[in-house]
């Protein structure tokens, strides 16, 4: 139906569309809090020094302009941006003074993400967001459509690029999911993230509140602390460290559910902000999985699926295109799969090949010298129990140094690249030797007098770091990489058995010992 | 670099297309004296000051002539090194273009080795700067879809050998990968 108003035209020409009108309302609010947001240091500024009322005036009134600037932005960008499909491709027109048009290839595109914040949810509309390679700003942006035009528009641009690709693929009828998370599953995740961060802000923030409601009489309580009072202060700042945190993952991962819809991967989460990622599985560049201490002895992990399409989300680079918070240990394995189909090993049963022993001599030595330095501060700073750090600061970082080094592997198979390193927070990093664009292999003075090297491989939009590995073992990993696998054959089904070819560009163990299920 | 193994088992058979197929090359020598020229410019414009710093923040607390001394000491260490790491640069630097891909190691200290595949390579660039131009050199840096900075950078080869090297690589591809 509407496809033929798209595709049939290519003579004539497609009529521009504008943004949904409530756009406006839906976008004033949200880019006015962004502006106000992006100007912390001078609410930082206000909040210190700012006791002066001259100066508060002064600052607010300089506030006031970027948000005024941001809104007539807004008003600028409705009145101004045009889009339409055509060509099977998507243009993209903006600009009052400095016109930009830009048109994106569907082949190109690296993921679609939809997101409704509680403004669009309100006036039923729905972002747009649109990734491909290459930039580090979001290529198309749609910011308010309503959803069935956002819907009418993604599949479009589904279409095209399937027909791009291949021709007449059955469509699938259901779609299944591969994952959905309730909210205790959630608040596991966020209490299970790294929080000593927040905590030291949250401990900061309140020394700072005090400092400014009474200068004086912080320091005098700072004086008179005792050690009681300080460790309540400590559990309190994590404490709160802690809700602080559940409440982030609550909003953004609530109702987490991961499907497979055709060729794709889409997540679905958030909470006040939904938002549904779609990334065609022919464009996961990474698979990365993180198992922090406390999330691991629960038996779980997180998953990271990342293409070339580097994103910036309020500020923030986002690698990661989608995140599955909480994945079972033994599902870990099978997403992975999925998001790499010719992903063939368990990289959790599967038996990696350990880093160079010699690494572990290099990680202790270093950390021990860490520990040894952060030990002599501590001594001169506190005397007598100080001492105490000098004596357990070294030993403790050696045994870091073990735990990491014992835990780390990789391992080259004829189409998949593992690497996995770290104790507390163990990563494990999946590539599919099909997405490999170089690989580099490097020696420091000290790594060239023990004869180790570094591996790092890389990939569109990131890079993949190996144990430290023998020199000469590392020049072979070079070596077999070089060649791309085989044919891309069929893009399902890892196989458990290899052809003799496949095992000639097989590294670091005998060929054929690596039928993993 | 007696202790270097080789470049790498096992030697392919030559790719057809190109003049470069195979053999391991080193850099135009004409490069040591561009980064002869790079580095002696660079201690006049920063050595220097930096010498007569140290001189004079040292005779504030120690003797004059010790001073000097060091100050001396440490202009003569940079005039030598400018002098001699460009021959170790040059020496530690080969490069082959294989049958799969193109590979560049280097470093004196801190050694490299990289492989770009020839089928990821998005586009090669051959550049000048005016002390190159003078030399008659040019500078070859290999992009892939990886990143915003090049793979592999090649630094100093005779113009004409650039060019065919930039037209030999370039004429492949594939697949990018992304």
């Amino acid at each position: 139906m509407t496809e033929s108003e798209e595709k049939g035209s290519e003579g004539s020409e497609t009529p521009w569309r504008r943004l949904h009108p409530a756009s406006l309302a839906v976008n004033l609010l949200p880019q006015a809090w962004r502006t106000a947001r992006g100007a912390w240091p001078l609410f930082l500024a206000l909040f210190v020094g700012g006791d002066d009322m001259g100066l508060r005036a002064f600052d607010l009134s300089i506030l006031l302009l970027f948000t005024g600037l941001t809104l007539v932005r807004t008003v600028l960008h409705y009145l101004t941006l045009r889009y339409r499909l055509h060509d099977g491709r998507l243009e993209l027109r903006s600009g009052l003074l400095h016109r930009q048009a830009r048109t994106i290839d569907p082949k190109r595109i690296q993921n679609i993400e939809l997101v409704r914040n509680p403004f669009h949810r309100l006036s039923g509309l729905v972002e747009l967001r649109i990734e491909t390679a290459g930039d580090a700003s979001t290529e198309g942006l749609l910011s308010a459509l309503d959803v069935a035009e956002a819907e009418r528009l993604r599949d479009a641009l589904r279409k095209s690029e399937r027909a791009a690709a291949t021709p007449d693929e059955p469509l699938e009828g259901s779609d299944p999911v591969l994952l959905s998370l309730g909210t205790v599953e959630i608040i596991a995740f966020g209490l299970t993230r790294r929080t000593m961060g927040t905590a030291a802000l949250l401990s900061a923030v309140f020394y700072q509140l005090m400092n400014v409601s009474d200068p004086e009489q912080a320091q005098d309580v700072a004086a008179q602390l005792g050690g009681a009072t300080l460790a309540g202060a400590v559990i309190l700042a994590f404490a709160g460290s802690f809700v602080l945190s559940v409440g982030q993952a609550l909003l953004r991962h609530h109702r987490f559910r991961l499907l497979k819809v055709d060729d794709r991967l889409v997540t679905e989460e958030g909470l006040a902000t939904r938002r549904r990622v779609e990334i065609p599985i022919s464009k996961v560049q990474i698979v990365q999985t993180d198992e922090t201490l406390l999330r691991r002895s629960m038996g779980y992990g997180t998953v990271q699926i990342e293409t070339a399409g580097i994103g910036v989300t309020e500020g923030q680079v986002s690698q990661a295109e989608a995140q599955l918070p909480m994945v079972e240990r033994a599902e870990l394995s099978t997403l992975a799969t999925t998001a790499i189909p010719l992903l063939d090993i368990d990289p959790w049963t599967a038996r990696l090949l350990p880093p160079h022993p010699r690494a572990l001599l290099r990680a202790a030595f270093r950390r021990f010298l860490t520990g040894c330095i952060l030990g002599a501060g501590l001594t001169g700073l506190y005397f007598p129990w100080g001492a105490v750090g000098l004596v357990l600061l070294p030993l403790f970082g050696v045994l870091v140094a073990w735990l990491d080094w014992r835990w780390q592997g990789w391992r080259i198979t004829p189409r998949a690249i593992i690497s996995r390193r770290g104790f507390f927070t163990r990563k494990t990093w999946i590539v599919a030797r099909d997405k490999v664009q170089s690989v580099h292999v490097g020696q420091s003075p000290f790594m060239r007098w023990q004869g180790l090297a570094s591996v790092v491989v890389r990939v569109a939009g990131s890079d993949v770091l190996l144990p430290e590995i023998g020199l000469d073992e590392a020049l072979r990993v070079l070596g077999a990489l070089q060649q791309q696998p085989a044919p891309r054959s069929p893009p399902q089904q890892p196989a458990d058995r290899q052809d003799a070819a496949d095992d000639a560009h097989q590294v670091g163990e005998e060929a054929g010992r690596d039928s993993v299920a | 670099m007696s202790d270097t193994p080789d470049l790498l088992p096992p030697a392919e058979p030559p790719a057809p297309d190109s003049t470069f197929a195979g053999e391991e090359r080193s850099l135009d020598p004409r490069v040591i004296t561009h980064w002869r020229l790079q580095r002696l410019l660079n201690v006049a414009i920063v050595g220097l000051p930096m010498a007569i710093g140290i001189g004079v923040g040292l005779s504030q607390i120690a003797p004059i002539w010790l001073a000097a001394a060091a100050s001396t000491a440490f202009l003569l260490l940079r005039l030598g090194l400018a002098v001699l790491w460009p021959t170790l640069a040059w020496r530690a630097f080969r490069f082959r273009v294989r049958e799969h891909d193109l590979l560049v190691q280097s470093g004196v200290l801190f050694r490299r080795w990289s492989s770009v595949p020839h089928t990821r390579i998005q586009h090669v660039d051959t550049r000048q700067g005016p002390i190159e131009r003078w030399l008659g050199l040019s500078s070859l840096a290999v992009y892939t879809a990886a990143g915003m900075s090049a793979d592999g950078i090649i630094p100093g080869l005779a113009e004409d050998e650039a060019a065919r090297l930039r037209d030999a690589l370039s004429r492949r591809g594939g697949d990018d990968g992304v």
